[in-house]
């Protein structure tokens, strides 16, 4: 039996004014920004984030000994984007699963109660995040590897195509970004989120190394290391877009349905 | 203000919420009363769209809680007080309630006030106890200044000032012309505070009424100085008498027939009242026994 709503009581009063008045969907997107660095654990992390990129990207680049082509100035910018912004998924997680872990989502389910509204603000939030990553990544990363194929006496070669180390540095930073949201919105505890983001993630880096055929078809960021032009194949790059956006659908698919209380 | 028809629902072919249905009017605080496990978070998660009836709906000032706009408004909720993140202050998180909301940042510190929490503005949640946790989610709740207020086992973790505080709180709200709705286990913790009480027992709505009519019991509670000519006068005046706690007598009567028998007989009484039920009783008669 359908039941319809008798007329709003009370149309003029004060609080249905107010009611009636839907929250800006940008005030959301900044009370989840603000969550990003809500705790001070979470402060502490996100300031320590860029020391420890460029601490990553001083490891990854300035030790390499064969910067001759293209393809290898750009290699190490791979293991960067998955190391060197460790800190930074963590916070992410921490936002997306925590906020589940300890159900403070409800009272913010309680004040707007669109969970895909919800999710967009936070996925909004990430790609601020991305934004910052990929820039950082993109400014700071053609500068050390420059270093590092100088002190080679290798001529420095991505200077001449921006764009695709661009492009490189925003596809990697999206599909780890993706792999964390995926993760995290999976699997609705801090905890066990990191767990198999730190462990599974870079296993998967070092299966597909050693087994790139096999992994490749696994791995979250084949796509990036296909447009990097070390791929291992367009089947693998395909088939991880298929698995990780098939997780994407089946993570959202859970989120609508999780219970909130 | 606020209508439920026929909530029903299920988790795992087991029926936990099975026809519930109510309607409150402002200006009164209504209890909703059930033994743990009985339906009564359930049915105040599917009042607040946190959990999809299987069958039946509520809305509250005509529309479901979901369908307003910005249903902070409406209704003010408090169904977990744990569910806080433990890492941030109790201030950040009502100015993020405030922000998302709508109201002024300063509303934040006003209902910390109101609340008592003041002085544990910045500290972190989780160094909270059960009862400031509790604090905190009644002045999330008041954060909107609502019309209604729901709340799941609000006196829960409260010490005796807190939930005098409380009581006035919502008291002061409904005289204001607000509705209330709080859930509890315990009678006592509402028996001062509500003006109607839903009694919830295996998921089905199984009394409501004022508190004092639902406890109320056909029997009497009477003491005298001299308890023996009592029980004897009881007894030529044909009523059943049992020994009772605390000194009483309970006669099988209602207090107008003990209190004429006793005048009759010349015994001076030295207390004379209804018997209430406890909720334990309560719940035993309504439901059969059958607890959740």
């Amino acid at each position: 039996m359908t039941l319809g709503h008798p007329p709003v009581q009370q149309a003029h009063v004060p609080w249905a004014v107010r009611a009636n008045q839907s929250s800006s969907f940008w005030r959301l997107v900044a009370v989840e920004a603000r969550k990003l660095v809500g705790s001070r654990s979470d402060k502490i992390v996100m300031a320590s984030a860029p020391l420890f990129l460029i601490g990553l990207m001083l490891l990854f680049t300035l030790p390499q000994s064969n910067l001759a082509s293209a393809g290898k100035q750009l290699q190490p910018m791979l293991v960067v984007v998955q190391l060197g912004l460790l800190l930074v998924f963590a916070t992410v997680i921490k936002l997306v699963a925590g906020e589940w872990q300890y159900k403070s989502v409800q009272p913010t389910l309680l004040v707007q109660p669109s969970r895909m509204r919800y999710l967009l603000a936070q996925a909004v939030v990430l790609a601020g995040v991305w934004v910052v990553c990929t820039l950082v990544t993109f400014i700071l990363y053609p500068v050390l590897i420059k270093m590092a194929a100088n002190g080679l006496n290798h001529d420095y070669l991505l200077g001449n195509r921006p764009g695709w180390v661009l492009g490189v540095a925003m596809l990697s930073t999206a599909l780890v970004l993706l792999t964390a949201l995926i993760v995290s919105l999976l699997i609705p505890n801090t905890g066990g989120s990191l767990t198999v983001f730190f462990i599974v993630v870079p296993l998967l880096a070092l299966a597909r190394m050693l087994l790139p055929d096999v992994f490749g078809l696994i791995y979250p960021l084949e796509p990036a290391w296909h447009l990097a032009g070390s791929g291992a194949g367009w089947p693998q790059t395909i088939s991880s877009l298929v698995v990780w956006l098939t997780l994407l659908g089946i993570s959202l698919l859970v989120l609508s349905r999780r219970d909130a209380g | 203000m606020l209508t439920a028809w026929g909530l029903t629902k299920a988790y795992e072919g087991r029926t936990v919420v099975d026809q519930v249905g109510f309607e409150l009017q402002p200006g009164t605080v209504t209890a909703f009363l059930g033994p743990n496990g009985a339906g009564k978070s359930t049915t105040l998660r599917m009042i607040t769209g946190l959990t999809r009836p299987d069958r039946g709906q509520a809305t509250i000032a005509g529309r479901p809680f979901t369908a307003w706009p910005n249903p902070s408004h409406v209704a003010g909720v408090l169904l977990d007080a744990a569910a806080v993140h433990p890492g941030r202050s109790g201030r950040g998180h009502l100015r993020m309630a405030a922000t998302l909301s709508g109201v002024p940042g300063r509303r934040a510190d006003e209902v910390l006030e109101m609340l008592g929490l003041a002085d544990a503005a910045t500290r972190k949640i989780g160094k909270y106890s059960l009862g400031m946790r509790q604090r905190l989610g009644i002045a999330h709740a008041l954060l909107t200044n609502p019309p209604l207020l729901v709340l799941d086992e609000p006196i829960n973790g409260l010490d005796p000032e807190g939930i005098r505080a409380v009581r006035t709180l919502l008291r002061g709200h409904a005289a204001r012309g607000g509705t209330v709705l709080l859930s509890s286990h315990v009678l006592s913790e509402v028996d001062q505070t509500a003006d109607r009480v839903l009694v919830i027992g295996n998921g089905r709505i199984v009394a409501d009424g004022p508190l004092a009519g639902l406890t109320s019991s056909s029997r009497s509670l009477v003491r005298a100085k001299d308890m023996n000519r009592l029980a004897e006068a009881l007894q030529r005046g044909g009523i059943a008498i049992q020994p009772a706690p605390d000194g009483f007598i309970a006669a099988h009567a209602p207090v107008e027939q003990v209190s004429t028998v006793a005048f009759a007989a010349g015994i001076p009484l030295l207390g004379l009242r209804e018997e209430q039920m406890s909720l334990e009783d309560l719940f035993f008669r309504l439901t059969g026994g059958g607890r959740a």
